[in-house]
């Protein structure tokens, strides 16, 4: 039996005081696997962007449960999420964030320190997304493609179970866009790793296994796709109705 | 952990150099306010502490070197038939007046020791000898008193309450704590030059014991005591402090230029801590990101803790060198300002304290940090 490295369940997450609070997510129940790339949709506001940041262990629950790689982060106190994040998740960020005054190479170092692993790994994981020859580089000298791929290496950097990007491709062009989800498509299936990734651009579809749509807090569509290598030549969608999943979509 | 903190400083150069412009700031005030105090005090008390005597004699309840009253030279005699005294000799310090050369007058400090003693301080001579107060009429002054004066030569004759005088040597950084002109003399001549010439002849103002070799000094002090009325015996370490004291902290004097020093190191320690905040801050989503990737709070402090120190460090180095060239500057105006390596040290805990507690504020604010605020930025 496969077992889930991320098990939400009925997770809500409300914003403000009593009278003047919001529900950002409002019971969710999800379960995602090991070398699965599942992405979250949906128009802004609707949740996704909460429910990445409670899956990194950044942002606590009001209630329900989330469990990542086997900790259950609706319990963990400060200090035991910081120990998570730091084995346990690999972070993309939609403007990079990259620190401005280290270079390509020492921003993916420092995150192999920080995970205690060797940071002379730094180069190979630079290497990994072709930019070794950008080493000396600091950011401001990138361009946004490079940049995102620098930002690539520093999650993958010490090989972390559970990748978590927000809006990895929107500050980027359709070329270089396409380029970083390649790359993440292709860590995922190398290493089995646990992909999220949210975002508006539809093109990120192609390289998903499952489509989650999401609206006022709420998953009201999953759409899951079948690939080539499981389905024959054709990839298909397929579709199944569960939890509050309200509509289903054909296959291609 | 790499060494974000030097990287920071290195990126964004123009705030760092305020913040190290601002503990350069901090340190030289300090440095100055704290040195020319030292220097003060080193003069209030210089000729006490110079002086190779055990024991110096005084009026009942002098307060500083400088305001003795006078007490009966017969003394002397009786002083010197105590157990344990091996040699006394008198010093003679009162005020008095300089004629200068454009017609004014001058106040002046005459101090007349023997000069065929042992007991007086050395004078730190760079022109003449002590031997040359023998000569009729012999004064030496501080070369750095010169200006005020009347600029003597070496031979110059000039006039003192209304007799002549004979400039015969110069001093270095031998200075009154309260600026006004030492002139040094014999004990003969000074009778003439300083206020004891007018009919107190048979006054002293001090006298300097030197005890015999293995003597206690204590009980002698005592033996002192019990046999001359109207007279207290110090040591010289007991009078050095008090006349210290006296100006230290009767006048007040010590705690306004520690206040001035407190203050400098204020607005410094504000310029520093403002500036560290403003670079954390402008960094905030980088430490977001460092928090998000799961660096502890220890590990982030070290960042700003690592930028504080290394403009501290920065500020301390430059602003030190600054205070010597500043301390040389003033030497030639007159003043004495001491930077011992005590005092450097000490500001260098001092610098460091004023960075840690600015780099606080900083590390304050960054522990309400959310690091999920790197998904809103």
């Amino acid at each position: 039996m496969r077992v889930p490295s991320i098990a939400i369940k009925n997770v809500t997450r409300r914003y403000g005081e009593e009278s003047k609070s919001f529900w950002a997510v409002r019971g969710i129940t999800l379960d995602v696997y090991p070398g699965e790339v599942t992405v979250l949709m949906g128009p802004s506001g609707s949740g996704k962007t909460t429910l990445l940041s409670m899956l990194g262990g950044v942002l606590a629950p009001t209630s329900g449960s989330i469990g990542v790689c086997g900790t259950r982060l609706d319990r963990c106190d400060e200090d035991a999420c910081q120990r998570f994040r730091r084995s346990k998740i690999g972070f993309i960020f939609q403007n990079f964030n990259l620190l401005s005054s280290l270079t390509a190479l020492e921003n993916i170092a420092i995150a192999l320190s920080l995970r205690g692993a060797d940071s002379a790994s730094a180069e190979a994981a630079l290497d990994s997304v072709g930019l070794a020859s950008k080493a000396g580089s600091y950011p401001h000298e990138l361009s946004g493609g490079q940049r995102q791929r620098v930002g690539i290496a520093r999650a993958l950097a010490g090989d972390p179970p559970v990748l978590l990007a927000d809006e990895p491709t929107a500050a980027l062009d359709a070329a270089q866009g396409r380029r970083v989800m390649q790359l993440l498509r292709q860590r995922t299936q190398e290493r089995g790793t646990t992909v999220i990734v949210v975002t508006h651009d539809p093109r990120v579809r192609e390289f998903s296994d499952r489509v989650i749509e999401m609206e006022d807090g709420r998953i009201t569509k999953i759409v899951r796709r079948v690939r080539p290598e499981q389905a024959g030549r054709q990839a298909l969608w397929t579709v199944s109705r569960s939890g509050n999943v309200v509509a289903e979509v054909g296959g291609i | 952990m790499l060494s974000i903190g030097w990287r920071n400083l290195k990126r964004d150069r123009m705030r760092a150099a305020i913040a190290v412009v601002g503990v350069v700031f901090a340190v030289v005030l300090v440095t100055l306010e704290v040195g020319m105090l030292l220097g003060l005090v080193r003069n209030a008390s210089l000729l006490i502490d110079e002086s190779r005597a055990d024991l110096w004699i005084s009026t009942v309840d002098v307060k500083t070197f400088d305001f003795a009253t006078p007490f009966e030279r017969r003394k002397l005699y009786r002083l010197q038939a105590i157990e344990g005294v091996e040699r006394v000799e008198e010093y003679n310090v009162s005020y008095s007046v300089w004629k200068l050369p454009g017609g004014g007058n001058a106040n002046i400090q005459v101090v007349a020791f023997d000069d065929q003693g042992t007991l007086a301080a050395d004078l730190n001579l760079v022109a003449g000898s002590v031997a040359d107060l023998h000569n009729q009429d012999a004064v030496i002054i501080d070369e750095g008193d010169r200006a005020k004066l009347g600029n003597p030569q070496l031979g110059d004759w000039v006039e003192i309450m209304q007799r002549r005088a004979r400039v015969v040597g110069f001093t270095r950084n031998m200075r009154s704590f309260t600026t006004t002109p030492y002139v040094f003399t014999s004990l003969r001549r000074g009778e003439n030059y300083g206020w004891l010439a007018s009919g107190e002849r048979e006054q002293s103002i001090y006298f300097l014991v030197k005890l015999k070799r293995g003597a206690d000094v204590s009980a002698v002090q005592a033996a002192i005591s019990a046999a001359i009325p109207d007279i207290e015996v110090h040591s010289r370490e007991s009078f050095s402090w008090r006349t210290r004291r006296y100006w230290l902290v009767e006048t007040g004097m010590g705690a306004s230029f520690l206040a001035a020093a407190l203050l400098g190191l204020l607005v410094g320690g504000v310029i520093v801590s403002q500036t560290l905040y403003a670079m954390t801050i402008e960094k905030l989503p980088e430490f977001g990101v460092l928090k998000a990737l799961g660096a502890t709070m220890l590990e982030i402090s070290r960042v700003v803790f690592e930028q504080s120190l290394l403009c501290g460090g920065a500020g301390l180095a430059v602003g030190i060198a600054i205070s010597h060239g500043l301390a040389a500057l003033a030497a030639f105006a007159g003043t004495t300002i001491e930077i011992p390596v005590l005092l450097i040290a000490g500001i260098a805990i001092l610098t460091a304290g004023l960075c840690l507690s600015a780099a606080f504020v900083s590390i304050w604010r960054l522990k309400r940090l959310e690091p999920g605020m790197v998904f809103r930025t």
